[in-house]
């Protein structure tokens, strides 16, 4: 137990770090004094910037991958899958093209993005369970159709990007798989729903925990399986989508961080649930991070570089799956 | 409980369990033996409330199966599977502690009597040195054993095993079947079973439940219904019966 409450200090400390020196590095630099200082009576136009532009992203890229890792966690216990990741079956894709359609056509509702992200996301999970459900879910049936539902939705998003260009119509930078422009409306919008979700992950973490047992023992200890496995199914789904509404398409956050979590400090929701959300928070605050000094004033989507590093991962879990879930 | 000409099938085209008539008497250990296919692990589920009949009607303390909640149900009836999965990483305690999830109740934590099922869960099934234990670090048998613990902590008055002893050795096997004839005389669980090795169905069950193609075709205490030309009607296997002094009834097969 004392190593557990070790890997949450640990997991914290980094997050603060991160945060301390992604606030302080970039373009616009200033010493950590100067910003306190500014943050505590103003005047400096450096760091009044710096609170403008960079805090917002900084805040943005935490709660994305929280929300992402969340949800993975989520998934992974409904589906009984280790694979299962919110960008790999196809839910941020389905939220992402949806999101856009509900930004071209109702533009004026504030809350359209995350609202038709929401309703995107719920259209690709229903379609991955509805087409991988065959007496049981098999979990290689639904990396497969995840895989498709997600070309699907890629697809449908380009075209309809490719037709916006076409009209000239100003998609805006918002809509890009990266985490330049966040402003405190989209601070306002993740964190509310972010929170949100994570709190009722959080509640639902006995549940995921009878979930990994299986379906029918799980009925038989008066369990119902069903109901729970939309609960859960519907609060992973809302924290992809509004992950996806305000940071774009990230995948295999919700594939890294839970398998990492677990092997740290073991597959109890309970706490597998809040660690994989500072852990999420960690690993994109840290991707964004890189991606924008590394070859500064370039810059590299947090997305990119997760894509990245998250490929070869997939292929290792892939490689050692029948050993992941086997008892 | 009784049930009362159950039918099922899993698909439209063939029928499963056909008019199933029959009662399990409390305090007693019944086993269903019988072929591969012919629908004994079916019964049981139907039993179990994990499928449900197409008709007919199953009643439990003068009440149908499905009218009790799903909690209430689990506190009457828990099961054990042939095969069964859950974190490799959860120890002996925290799995067991999942047998009481029907007693739970919201935003509450354990009360002394949830610790006291699991503790008396723990004894009964041998498993205290290794209550600590991961289930990753444990045998095939004492794997078998937590979940039969799990379902003990659940503290119903009827215990299902689906073939219990099927993947486990002879050793396994006997301490198991020990096992349960022990929770049905010293604790009056009413055990119903299903079993591969009609010796030790024989010899641990007080009443058989024979199915042949869905069918039940004779139930009742072993010595009064199993003969060699029923083994061979059901099995089609020429089967040698002997009694033992010490066992009792016993099959030796001859041939096919």
């Amino acid at each position: 137990m004392n190593k557990k409450i070790l890997y949450f200090l640990i997991v914290i400390v980094l997050l603060l770090a991160m945060a301390g020196y992604s606030a302080v590095t970039g373009s616009v630099s200033v010493s950590f004094k100067e910003l306190i200082m500014d943050l505590l009576d103003g005047g400096n136009e450096k760091a009044a910037a710096i609170i403008d532009f960079r805090f917002p992203r900084i805040i943005v890229a935490m709660f994305a991958g929280a929300a992402l890792s969340v949800a993975g966690v989520l998934f992974q216990a409904v589906m009984r899958n280790p694979l299962a990741d919110a960008g790999v079956i196809g839910i941020s894709a389905g939220a992402s093209f949806f999101s856009l359609f509900g930004m071209l056509f109702l533009p004026g509702l504030y809350i359209s993005g995350p609202f038709f992200a929401f309703i995107g996301g719920s259209v690709a999970c229903l379609l991955v369970y509805w087409l991988s459900w065959k007496s049981g879910l098999n979990p290689l049936r639904i990396i497969l159709t995840g895989i498709a539902v997600s070309a699907m939705f890629t697809g449908l998003r380009e075209a309809m990007l490719m037709i916006c260009s076409y009209f000239n119509v100003m998609v805006g930078a918002s809509n890009a798989s990266n985490l330049l422009m966040k402003t405190w409306n989209d601070v306002e919008v993740l964190t509310i729903y972010g929170l949100i979700g994570i709190i009722l992950a959080c509640i639902s973490s006995s549940w995921c925990n009878v979930l990994s047992l299986q379906d029918k023992k799980a009925k038989n200890l008066g369990m119902n399986v069903s109901a729970a496995r939309i609960s859960i199914s519907a609060i992973a789904v809302l924290l992809a989508a509004v992950a996806t509404a305000v940071a774009g398409v990230i995948v295999f956050v919700g594939l890294l961080v839970p398998h990492i979590a677990r092997q740290l400090i073991g597959s109890d929701h309970r706490i597998l649930i809040p660690f994989s959300a500072l852990a999420g928070a960690l690993l994109i605050l840290t991707a964004d991070t890189l991606g924008r000094t590394l070859i500064s004033p370039l810059e590299i989507p947090a997305s990119t570089i997760m894509a990245v590093i998250g490929g070869p991962f997939l292929i290792f879990l892939l490689r050692k799956s029948d050993r992941v879930h086997g008892i | 409980m009784e049930f009362d000409s159950i039918n099922f099938s899993y698909n439209k085209y063939s029928q499963l369990l056909k008019e199933n008539t029959g009662r399990i008497p409390k305090g007693k250990i019944s086993t269903i033996i019988g072929p591969n296919g012919c629908g004994k692990s079916t019964l049981l589920s139907l039993l179990s409330r994990s499928n449900q009949a197409e008709s007919g009607q199953i009643i439990m303390n003068g009440k149908d199966i499905f009218a009790y909640k799903p909690k209430e149900f689990a506190k009457k009836v828990a099961m054990v599977y042939q095969q069964n999965e859950g974190p490799a990483d959860l120890t002996v305690e925290q799995l067991i502690s999942f047998g009481r999830l029907p007693y739970k109740k919201a935003f509450k934590n354990k009360s002394n009597e949830d610790e006291e099922a699991v503790d008396w869960a723990i004894s009964l099934t041998n498993l205290d040195d290794k209550r600590t234990h991961k289930l990753e670090q444990l045998s095939g048998g004492e794997r078998q054993r937590v979940w039969i613990a799990m379902s003990l902590a659940q503290k119903s008055e009827m215990l299902f095993l689906d073939e219990p002893t099927t993947f486990l050795d002879i050793y396994y096997q006997i301490e198991l079947l020990e096992l349960v004839r022990d929770l049905n005389m010293q604790h009056h669980l009413t055990i119903v079973m299903v079993l591969h090795d009609i010796n030790q169905a024989l010899r641990y069950s007080d009443q058989l439940i024979v199915m042949k193609a869905g069918e039940i075709v004779a139930a009742g205490a072993p010595a009064e219904i199993v003969t060699e030309d029923m083994i061979k009607d059901i099995y089609g296997v020429d089967v040698a019966m002997q009694k033992h002094i010490q066992t009792g009834l016993y099959l030796v097969p001859l041939g096919i």
